[in-house]
């Protein structure tokens, strides 16, 4: 068989197995595994070598080929060692092997072992499934923290505000003016407290849910944020100006809402004192099929320096008194714009406004 | 319109001050009509108590309620285990259950309607708040929702076979 020693050159074991439980070939690859030389091995009675491929298991599957059958896999979950051979690290060589017919000139047909080293394979796909899995756990962990946060932490805060506000009415008159502003600090703080633990729910929830992406019209999703922005501020959104016609894009709808409604949202507050408020929301189409979504306003803007850590969670730029705020508004927006494969950037003046843009992949209507 | 003269609201609560909260409320809505509220403090009783069991058996102390208000995370057994057990007794699940949870966690709301929940309403910070949902609910459910008689689960059988 002498065409066969192309195979001496490539990196997996083979041999070759005459019907009457020969070796008639050998490579240099299997040589180098195991030590046995090939002048040795080939001509010989399989069993020195390989006594195992005369056990049923083995011989009952070799004769379907010897019969000119289709060809068998020995997989490595269960004949990892066809040919027994250890690495040079001492640790068995875990493989896997294939069986194909070879019929020669005269019609005989030999089985040809093809056998390859999974053994690095197999030890990264095991460290990847451990990795998923403690990925996955730390998951269900971080779910029951949230939930936990949800319940746990807000509870106390009810009977904080809830007793300040009681006592606040039912006693108010008794503990004079100074005691009423304290009881006043009391509530605003619980209240302030409740919005961060309500956006940090709502920033961990947006990172960890599954989530449908589907094809949504940008039109009725601005024109849905502006509405319940405008009744939510109880019509005091100033001049909003948003283009018609807006193409569909690649989304998940509720996200987009929530994405939307937070840059409006910093649009109408970050106002400036001296200017009537002006928001636009537009939209552009990009190259290769994405389109980029504009909301600009004509408010304080934000210094260059400030641009890229307004994005992280609790960033913020100016105390409560000045403008209120949680700081996580932002974090959310780059979130929901990654969980969107989408992206999110800024461009603004210091003094003369903010163009916040959002890109999404256009969709079809 | 109702016609009834007293209605009666078993509030399932383990917080105590959630509960005091909740009285005050209702006392501040200042909605008619205004419930005899009685309160258990877990999952367990909230049974026994819709049984008609033990300490619980006086129907004259203890009325079947016309609304129950249900925490989910409770002592013992919790409000979806007491909404699965509900969903299986028969007249009582004519009672009208509205879950008051903390938690805005869309699982927790889906397994509360997916176990027979009849509402759910999220715990709010603000007493103001809890004052407004506590008004709107006391005119939603207890004025103008009509409810199913509910017969105590030995005479219903016997009923059903005249
Ligand atoms: N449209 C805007 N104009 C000016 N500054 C902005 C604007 N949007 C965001 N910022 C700045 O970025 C910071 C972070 O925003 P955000 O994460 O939404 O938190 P918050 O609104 O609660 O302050 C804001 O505190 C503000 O300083
Ligand atoms: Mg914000």
């Amino acid at each position: 068989m002498r065409s066969l020693d192309v195979l001496d050159h490539v990196p997996v074991g083979v041999f070759v197995l005459t019907p009457e439980f020969k070796v008639s070939f050998w490579n240099k690859v299997l040589e180098d595994w195991t030590g046995i030389e090939r002048g040795d091995v080939v001509g010989q009675d399989v069993t020195g070598a390989l006594p195992h491929l005369r056990e049923g298991r083995y011989a009952g599957r070799l004769r379907t080929i010897f019969e000119g059958g289709p060809p068998a896999v020995f997989s490595a979950q269960l004949h990892k060692h066809i040919v027994p051979a250890r690495r040079r690290s001492g640790e068995p060589r875990l493989q896997h092997t294939t069986v194909t017919p070879l019929r020669d000139e005269d019609g005989r047909v030999s089985a040809l072992f093809a056998i390859q080293d999974v053994t690095e394979l197999t030890k990264r796909s095991r460290q990847y499934r451990e990795l998923a899995a403690k990925v996955q756990a730390v998951n269900v962990e971080l779910e029951g923290f949230a939930y936990s946060v949800s319940h746990d932490l807000r509870a106390p805060l009810r009977t904080m505000e809830g007793f300040s506000v009681a006592l606040l009415e039912d006693y108010g008159e008794a503990i004079g003016e100074q005691g009423r502003d304290y009881l006043g600090r009391i509530i605003d703080g619980s209240r302030r407290l409740d919005s961060l633990i309500r956006d940090l729910l709502l920033y961990s929830r947006l990172s960890r849910q599954e989530i449908s992406i589907t094809n949504v019209p940008l039109d009725a999703v601005v024109r849905e944020v502006v509405d319940r922005l405008r009744s939510y501020l109880n019509g005091e959104l100033g001049n909003v100006e948003t283009q018609t016609g807006l193409p569909h894009v690649v989304a998940n709808r509720l996200t987009l809402v929530q994405v939307l409604t937070n840059l409006l949202s910093n649009a109408t507050k970050f106002m400036h004192p001296d200017r009537e408020p002006q928001i636009r929301v537009t939209a552009e189409r990009r190259d290769e099929g994405w389109v980029r979504v504009w909301i600009e306003d004509n408010g304080i803007g934000i210094a260059a320096d400030h641009q890229e850590r307004i994005f992280k969670v609790f960033e913020r730029l100016h105390g409560d008194d000045e403008f209120p705020g949680t700081g996580i508004g932002l974090a959310i927006v780059r979130v929901g714009m990654e969980r969107l494969d989408g992206r999110v950037g800024v461009e603004s003046v210091e003094g003369e406004g903010s163009r916040f843009w959002i890109e999404l992949r256009e969709g079809t209507p | 319109m109702k016609q009834r003269s007293a209605v009666t609201v078993l509030v399932v609560e383990d917080d105590a001050n959630d509960v005091l909260l909740l009285k005050r409320a209702f006392r501040k809505a200042g909605t008619e009509p205004f419930p005899v509220i009685h309160v258990v403090n877990d999952g367990e009783s909230a049974v026994r108590y819709l049984g008609g069991v033990g300490e619980f058996g006086d129907r004259r102390s203890h009325p079947l309620p016309d609304l129950v208000l249900l925490d989910l995370k409770l002592p013992r057994m919790s409000g979806h285990e007491v909404l699965a057990w509900r969903s299986e007794q028969l007249p009582l699940i004519r009672i009208p259950v509205i879950v008051m949870s903390s938690s805005q966690e869309a699982s927790d709301i889906a397994r509360a309607y997916d176990c027979g929940a009849n509402s759910y309403l999220v715990k709010p910070v603000e007493l103001e708040v809890l004052v407004e949902i506590i008004g709107a609910l006391q005119g939603y459910w207890l004025r103008f929702n009509e409810t199913a008689a509910v017969t105590e689960p030995r005479t219903f059988g016997t009923r059903l076979a005249t």
